[in-house]
């Protein structure tokens, strides 16, 4: 770990030695800088107000000006979002929908002791799939507006949500009937049996257990994105961990069987690095029963460029790269039909009714889109220093995923 | 509009958050718009409850901060006047001073 990725971890932690304290305050402007794009990059600029504030180190004025108003704006965002949810709560009980919120509103809500700490770009909730329809139309109805009015029953293939529905001045809701692409009923079943109760004011809502959200934040943040940027759920995780709450056993029966989370590496690398870069406690012999038999400091140094991994591209140019690195290391089949989708999961892309008929010209659609992507992708990788840094990373990011998958 | 013998008193659909460090953030749901305060407005907003005068807001403010500058007073109606303009506060004409 470089000057900036070690202190910015620093600050992250709880406890400060004051030769830590001295190196961090002794940082140039342009370090400052960088810590400040650190922050920035994993949605921490409110927390790293606060930890800079609470560990009461010097810095830059002009950084704390800046820090403050990012503070404030979080802060005000925080609020707005509070009025939200609660109005979205409500909604849901009058019309007896049985809901679980999922990661951010739980970890602001419940977790973070400052929800201005914990911000979010969407509210998650947990819908069961027989309610989900009803859900739905109560969010048209209070105003909301879906991004694929369409396909607002595509329920299918491996979609764990729907679409996000929109209100103007709010976050985007995203209503999942399903927690992650491996989960079955029996797995929801379980996982709704384990929910808890909480309140928020006078509203009842529900909440996953501490250990299905550790699970599940772990998963996300490592199935889904491979960890990139991802030091936000490392502070999740120090604050359920100082929560206090954990079953440790239970925790590990959810992770190890194969009737639930069944998923021990994205638990582990996200463990593992709380504890390393956060000095968060963590029982070693926990850590010890998950660690998989292939762990070592290759992968270490891997999860931990991840973290701190920047894409300097927009979502689709990355993914296109990401296509074309794959693509790359062998012609598969397999995922050619992953670029090109099933055919509800098409219909869904382009918002448009599922039929087999459209079905031709959504795919000769997709594929002259991605073959230009691809193209596009390839001139720049040749001539272009940003794109082969995002290739690189896109390198990097696979050699992660392959081994949190494998 | 006499300032000094009015009682201002703040919006009550209005959400004030007090931040770890004395500032503060105002939430006006209606509007939905956010406002940062330092801790000198943070200090003023929450004397607005109707009970304390312009001029009582000014002397708490004086006896309570330290380094107050001469041209508070104007500061201060300045103040007070955006958050009117804003709809953040309200102005109650009390009985009785002090």
């Amino acid at each position: 770990m470089d000057r900036i990725q070690n202190n910015f971890c620093l600050i992250l932690r709880d406890h400060l030695s004051g030769e830590c304290r001295r190196d961090i305050e002794t940082m140039s402007m342009d370090e400052w800088h960088l810590i400040y794009e650190a922050a920035c990059d994993n949605h921490l600029l409110s927390l790293l107000f606060y930890q800079l504030k609470n560990h009461q180190l010097v810095f830059p004025a002009e950084i704390e000006t800046v820090l403050r108003n990012d503070y404030l704006r979080f802060s005000g965002n925080d609020l707005r979002r509070k009025v939200q949810l609660r109005e979205m709560i409500r909604l849901f009980n009058e019309h007896g929908i049985d809901h679980i919120l999922l990661k951010g509103s739980h970890l602001a809500e419940k977790v973070y002791s400052n929800s201005a700490l914990r911000p979010m770009c969407d509210i998650d909730v947990l819908i069961e799939k027989s309610e989900f329809k009803k859900a739905y139309e109560l969010l048209i109805t209070a105003g909301y507006i879906s991004s694929k009015p369409n396909n607002y029953d595509s329920q299918s293939g491996n979609n764990k949500h729907f679409p996000p529905l929109i209100k103007k001045g709010g976050l985007a809701v995203e209503l999942h009937w399903n927690i992650n692409s491996q989960s079955n009923d029996h797995n929801m079943e379980m996982l709704w049996s384990r929910s808890e109760t909480m309140t928020i004011g006078n509203l009842k809502t529900k909440i996953l257990s501490p250990e299905d959200l550790l699970q599940h934040i772990s998963f996300h943040k490592g199935y889904d994105n491979m960890f990139v940027s991802s030091l936000m759920v490392l502070n999740d995780i120090k604050e359920i961990c100082s929560g206090n709450t954990l079953n440790w056993d239970k925790l590990l029966l959810l992770a190890t069987s194969s009737n639930e989370w069944g998923n021990t590496k994205c638990l582990f690398s996200a463990l593992y690095l709380c504890h390393k870069l956060l000095e968060v406690d963590i029982p070693e012999s926990f850590l010890n029963k998950i660690k998989p038999d292939d762990f070592d400091k290759k992968y270490e140094q891997l999860l931990i460029n991840q973290l701190f991994t920047r894409i300097d591209a927009d979502m689709s140019t990355y993914g296109s790269v990401n296509a074309l690195y794959k693509l790359n290391r062998g012609l598969n089949p397999r995922l050619l039909l992953k670029y090109l989708m099933s055919p509800r999961k098409i219909c869904l892309t382009y918002d448009k009714k599922y039929s087999w008929h459209i079905l031709p010209g959504l795919y000769g659609k997709r594929i002259i889109e991605k073959s230009r992507c691809g193209v596009k992708a390839c001139i720049g990788i040749l001539t272009n220093k940003d794109s082969r840094k995002l290739y690189e990373t896109s390198k990097a990011s696979s050699e992660i995923e392959k081994w949190l998958k494998s | 509009m006499e300032l000094n013998k009015m009682y201002p008193i703040a919006n009550a659909m209005v959400v004030f958050r007090e931040e770890f460090d004395d500032w503060a953030v105002l939430f006006d749901p209606d509007a939905n718009k956010t406002f940062g305060m330092n801790p000198v407005s943070s200090f003023i907003w929450k004397k607005l409850d109707g009970k304390h005068s312009r001029q009582n807001i000014l002397d708490t403010l004086k006896e309570e901060c330290e380094d107050v500058p001469a041209e508070a007073s104007k500061h201060l109606d300045d103040f007070l006047s955006e958050l009117e303009k804003r709809g953040l506060v309200g102005f109650e004409r009390a009985n009785q001073e002090g």
